[in-house]
């Protein structure tokens, strides 16, 4: 008798569930419907060369990037915001969703969102597709990040109240006005996460005459990337790589103002890309960013002074949404009950 | 309800105008009073919204939706839409089938100088709403009607219509129009006007709901309007950010001059053409100002000083046409039969 009790709560755990994801560049984020965020970690997978067995992922796999010897293969499986390596996605998703323990979810019976930057071609759209039809998902459907940004960083975007979001991720930046449910103009490009590392990387290699990698890189970045015009006590942190000339090991200080310096070049970049699509907004929708204001989400958000800086550039209120890296998860929560459709306002 | 009330036929009165929409149904009474604004899905065709939630997405939306107003300066532009807007709103009405609506009797109120083919038009709308006892009257005759005025004695009555998209002007005797003049110079063409001034002097681009808001705001006619700065939101047309304005009511005033200029001039050249006798009375009775228009401050001084006139706003200038298709119903717009004794 408790064996078949048994038996019928694994069979009814096994059901397909609402499971939303933000694979990003930089990071991937699974949101399991009952479950809450089950995966939150760098979107990176680390094979064995020979075997192709699956070594590590996530964190772990991330920590072992530029350090890992020929017997490993370490795969970014998505590069600027769309999929590179589509059975590295794959392994990766499945791997997310076996990890959580005490659920067992049955994942062709799921409803799968996928959340991808604004300006992507269709092949890049199919390969998303594609991903879905590989997992063995029959009911999946693809939404702009920008959107899913806006409804978890709390927006109401089904009001016809215009409001503007900016998503900073890894691989692409993402810049899109809602209203009504829906994106009205968008803008997307790959100044984002990565290239600030790379930005750093060479800064480093030319004015130091230091290699670092992209650890390092991205370390720097966090620890003290700022884009404050003005740092009253500006902060300092190590980098250390190999010297480009003796090629021994070195390690230097760098100072906030410097790696200002280097961030605010992507930077501009963003800040002319807003002004496109602010250019391009309805008058009437105008008038509603400047008094909405426009929210900014993604990891790049949590760069110092990031709405300080775009807002001396474009002279509207610029706001950090509460929780920058969760917010287009959060949004996936939301989507996947109204499948995305602008008509449905779905309700908590 | 018994079964001959069913039988009886169903008084159903349109008053279809370019801004507002509004509906009135026998023993009822006003069902519908929202702009006439319809919204749709474009891949679907379904209506997403309309009236006043349609009106709030002017402007507003996304490639999925589009927004339409079917009717332009006082005419159907948009028959489908048109259609659509009007079967939404009798759809909202309980127990009214389609049966129902092949027994009713439609008055459908029209700006008094339109075409044969534009009358035609909203002919056709009822009968595609499978309405065939239709007939259409102008909206100053019903205006005065539903304002209260027994247009039905030997006295003559000028009414002045501002409404969304037409300006109409008559005068009325012995319960139907002696003459009657119309301008496609109304609300609307002041929104855009206004709109217009906005982008000259400040090259700022500002919305259609904006432009209204505006002129609801800061409108404002009185030769001594005390001075009131507001500020705007719109989109700058140079460097294409958002940017607010400050505007004035001076400034205003000075946009909407013109067009009430325009509208003295079409008052004045209707009472030339009046017969004296009718004259004499609108001298001694004032003229009665309807429509939305007529909520703008100032209004009846500024008229008045000009024409040597006096000049009443009607104490429901929104829905007096609406009101107005009551009585008409009644005697099916038939001069001799006075409603307002039955």
């Amino acid at each position: 008798m408790a064996l078949t009790i048994g038996k019928q709560e694994k069979a009814k755990t096994a059901a397909g569930k609402n499971i939303g994801i933000d694979l990003g560049t930089a990071n991937i984020l699974v949101y399991v419907e009952g479950e809450g965020i089950i995966t939150n970690e760098p979107s990176v997978i680390a094979f064995d060369y020979e075997t192709n067995e699956v070594i590590a992922t996530g964190q772990m796999a991330a920590n072992m990037i530029g350090k890992g010897h020929h017997g490993i293969k370490i795969v970014s499986p998505l590069n600027q915001g769309v999929i590179s390596d589509i059975d590295a996605t794959k392994k990766l998703i499945e791997i997310s969703l076996q990890k959580v323990e005490n659920i067992n979810i049955d994942i062709s019976l799921s409803t799968l969102l996928l959340c991808c930057p604004s300006e992507v071609t269709q092949l890049e759209r199919d390969a998303f597709m594609a991903l879905g039809t590989k997992l063995g998902v029959k009911d999946i459907f693809i939404e702009q990040e920008v959107k899913a940004g806006a409804i978890g960083s709390g927006l109401d975007i089904f009001s016809s109240n215009g409001s503007m979001m900016i998503d900073i991720g890894g691989g692409s930046t993402d810049i899109g006005v809602l209203s009504l449910g829906d994106i009205v103009v968008s803008e997307s490009n790959r100044i984002a996460g990565n290239y600030f590392d790379n930005e750093i990387m060479n800064h480093m290699q030319y004015v130091h005459g230091l290699l670092i990698g992209k650890k390092t890189a991205e370390r720097i970045k966090m620890e003290i990337g700022s884009l404050r015009e003005k740092i009253e006590n500006p902060r300092q942190t190590y980098a250390n790589g190999r010297d480009v000339v003796s090629g021994l090991p070195r390690k230097i200080m760098v100072n906030e103002n410097e790696i200002r310096n280097v961030l605010a070049t992507p930077f501009e970049s963003i800040a002319t890309m807003v002004l496109k699509v602010l250019q391009n907004t309805p008058a009437e929708l105008s008038a509603d960013i400047i008094v909405n204001g426009i929210y900014i989400s993604g990891g790049g958000a949590l760069i110092d002074g990031v709405d300080e800086f775009l807002h001396k550039r474009i002279g509207m209120d610029f706001y950090i949404s509460r929780r920058p890296l969760t917010a287009v998860v959060d949004g996936t929560k939301l989507l996947l009950k109204n499948r995305g459709s602008y008509f449905v306002k779905p309700t908590d | 309800m018994s079964a001959a009330a069913m039988n009886e036929k169903l008084g159903l009165g349109i008053d279809l105008g370019t801004a507002n929409l509004l509906v009135y149904l026998e023993r009822k009474g006003i069902i519908f009073n929202e702009p006439s604004v319809i919204a749709f899905d474009r891949e679907s065709g379904r209506i997403v919204a309309a009236g006043e939630d349609a009106h709030k997405m002017l402007g507003k939306v996304h490639s999925k939706i589009s927004v339409v107003k079917p009717l332009r300066s006082g005419v159907i532009s948009d028959m489908r839409a048109a259609k659509a807007l009007l079967t939404y709103v009798l759809g909202k009405v309980e127990n009214l089938t389609e049966k129902n609506l092949t027994k009713t009797t439609c008055v459908i109120c029209c700006p008094s100088e339109v075409t044969k083919i534009e009358r035609d038009v909203m002919i056709d709308l009822a009968a595609k709403m499978s309405i065939t006892d239709v007939f259409i009257e102008e909206e100053i005759k019903s205006g005065a009607l539903g304002s209260g005025v027994d247009i039905f004695k030997s006295k003559g009555v000028m009414v002045v219509d501002i409404g969304g998209g037409t300006t109409d002007v008559g005068v009325i005797s012995f319960g139907d129009i002696v003459l009657s003049r119309t301008i496609r110079k109304a609300g609307s063409f002041m929104d855009d006007e206004i709109a217009k001034y906005v982008k000259k002097t400040q090259s700022v681009e500002i919305g259609e709901l904006t432009s209204e808001r505006v002129k609801m705001e800061l409108g404002d006619l009185h030769s001594s309007a005390k001075s009131v700065t507001n500020k705007y939101a719109g989109r700058d047309m140079v460097k294409g950010i958002p940017k607010w304005v400050n505007l004035t009511t001076e400034e205003i005033q000075g946009v909407l001059v013109p067009v009430f200029d325009e509208i003295v001039k079409l008052i004045a050249a209707v009472l030339k053409d009046t017969p004296p006798e009718l004259s004499a009375d609108i001298f001694q009775h004032g003229i009665l100002l309807t429509g939305g228009c007529s909520l703008l401050r100032g209004i009846e001084e500024y008229i008045g000083d000009r024409i040597q006139v006096p000049v009443h706003v009607v104490h429901n200038p929104l829905t007096c046409v609406a009101e107005g298709t009551k009585y008409l119903l009644k005697n099916r717009g038939d001069y001799l039969v006075n409603p307002l004794q039955l």
